[in-house]
């Protein structure tokens, strides 16, 4: 009786989550980036580091934002030896929860990695997939200079902030200051905008991911509700085109009776 | 009249424990239930809806898939007796008069239901979703109990949360069921627009072709969404 409880709360935390990565751009007084994002994630996570990657051509990743002083190393090289926990999440759409790097079994696991993140500090890794459905964007890996298994708080968190990153990679092309990024958040739970990703990617002949990043700048640059625009296109009253236009910043949608 | 309910039960819930016995396909094993619960107990609409880890519920299954009657579930993501059942632990029964006003109670009331009901459903301490229907007349004395029997099937068909006890194990297996659903939805809208077909007529489309070939419902929607060679046949059945 008493989990269900904490669930509950998990709503309000998600929301102060959020709050936190606005304040942090807010303070800068730029618009949301997943700098922020990571800069929250290492204070509330009580990490060494934290890095966002970005599935950049349908296999690679590359980081796009890194926070803590021996990130940029440590994640240049996962991606360069194609192993590690990140490169594990994306492949298996799982996370990988790794309390001690220095045991048997992750130095079997990663015989390059491994050792190469133990000498720049790093003990513990966690690593959470960034995904929606059948839409994989990206990886939100965990460093820490001290072994230890990750709490499941902590671990509650280390998936809503990689909710929130899903958020800000598929945003609707660049974002302006005081634009809210998450205004979506509530909209993508709906079976109905899955479905009309899924018929919007047929109709743009795009990836699943595109055809999402549009239906959210159309929801945008209307001033519609992402639900709404779904409807509209279930119901054929919103097409996409290819031919028009790429940009999904630009008038490239036909509205059609 | 007892007689034909507990016939129809006895018939479901053998149906249902094959199911479960020939594979772990989750989706596919809510969706039936969702269907039998609604022919059982002669509810128009009946919704499965599973927590995720943020303790918000998504819809798994529903057994009627009109956008209008989609949206019974999702208006309910603060408001409503699915959310009161999820967070009190206890059944709720509402009459659409009782209901709080709001766009819930309208849509209710628009698509002349007369009765909403919603129970937990219990993996030991735990609640990890409700199962929520909609009826258009008052409750027999005995669906109580019945709700409740395919509330608790629902719970342990999750078979991965019931193998381990570890709770940030079930907040990622929660989390993977959402997201195997989520793919079958975008599978659902490329079929539909690939062959002119309604979502629903896509859903089943894919139920069959799994069936057919004893495969998972959401393998086949990713082979959907990848266009892969081994579902041409799914994907233009006339080419």
């Amino acid at each position: 009786m008493s989990n269900h409880n904490g669930d509950a709360a998990d709503d309000a935390r998600r929301a102060w989550l959020w709050q936190l990565v606005r304040e942090e751009a807010a303070a800068e007084g730029v618009a949301v980036g997943t700098r922020h994002l990571c800069v929250v994630a290492t204070s509330v996570l009580g990490a060494s580091a934290v890095i966002v990657y970005q599935v950049v051509d349908g296999v690679r990743s590359e980081p796009v934002a890194v926070s803590g002083p021996t990130a940029d190393q440590v994640s240049e090289a996962e991606v360069t030896f194609g192993e590690g926990p990140a490169v594990d999440a994306l492949r298996d759409e799982y996370p990988v929860l790794v309390a001690d790097l220095r045991s048997g079994s992750a130095g079997e696991r990663w015989p390059v990695f491994a050792p190469f993140a133990l000498t720049h500090g790093v003990f513990s890794v966690s690593a959470y997939p960034v995904m929606m459905g059948a839409i994989v964007v990206g990886c939100l890996e965990v460093y820490r200079d001290v072994a230890g298994a990750a709490t499941p708080g902590q671990i509650v968190d280390g998936l809503l902030l990689a909710d929130a990153a899903m958020l800000l990679l598929l945003r609707a092309g660049p974002s302006g200051v005081g634009e809210d990024p998450f205004a979506d958040a509530v909209e993508v739970r709906w079976a109905t905008v899955h479905q009309a990703t899924g018929v919007a990617s047929v109709q743009l002949r795009s990836d699943l991911a595109t055809a999402f990043v549009r239906l959210r700048a159309h929801a945008y640059r209307t001033g519609t509700r992402l639900a709404d625009v779904a409807a509209d296109v279930l119901a054929h009253r919103l097409m996409f085109h290819t031919d028009l236009d790429d940009e999904p910043d630009t008038e490239s949608e036909s509205e059609q009776g | 009249m007892i007689h034909v309910l507990e016939q129809r039960l006895a018939r479901t819930f053998v149906e249902l424990a094959d199911t479960l016995a020939s594979g772990l396909d989750v989706i596919e094993f809510l969706q039936v239930l969702a269907e039998r619960c609604g022919q059982v107990l002669d509810a128009p609409v009946v919704g499965v809806l599973l927590a995720d880890h943020r303790g918000t519920l998504n819809l798994m299954a529903a057994s009627r898939e009109r956008p209008d009657l989609l949206e019974l579930f999702h208006l309910q993501q603060d408001v409503g007796p699915a959310v009161e059942a999820y967070r009190t632990g206890s059944p709720v029964t509402l009459a659409h008069a009782d209901l709080p006003p709001g766009p819930f109670a309208t849509l209710v009331g628009e698509c002349g239901f007369e009765v909403v009901q919603a129970v937990p459903m219990r993996l030991g301490e735990r609640i990890v979703g409700v199962v929520n229907l909609f009826r258009a007349d008052g409750l027999g004395e005995d669906d109580a109990e019945v709700v409740r029997a395919f509330a608790d099937l629902a719970a342990i068909s999750l078979p991965h949360i019931r193998s381990r006890a570890y709770q940030e194990l079930l907040a990622e297996q929660l989390r993977r069921a959402l997201h195997d659903r989520i793919t079958v939805e975008q599978a659902k809208g490329v079929l539909s627009e690939v062959r002119g077909i309604s979502p629903t007529e896509a859903f089943t489309a894919m139920r069959v072709w799994a069936r057919e070939r004893q495969r998972q419902v959401v393998d086949v929607a990713r082979a959907v969404i990848r266009d892969d060679a081994d579902v041409a046949g799914l994907l233009r059945p006339d080419a």
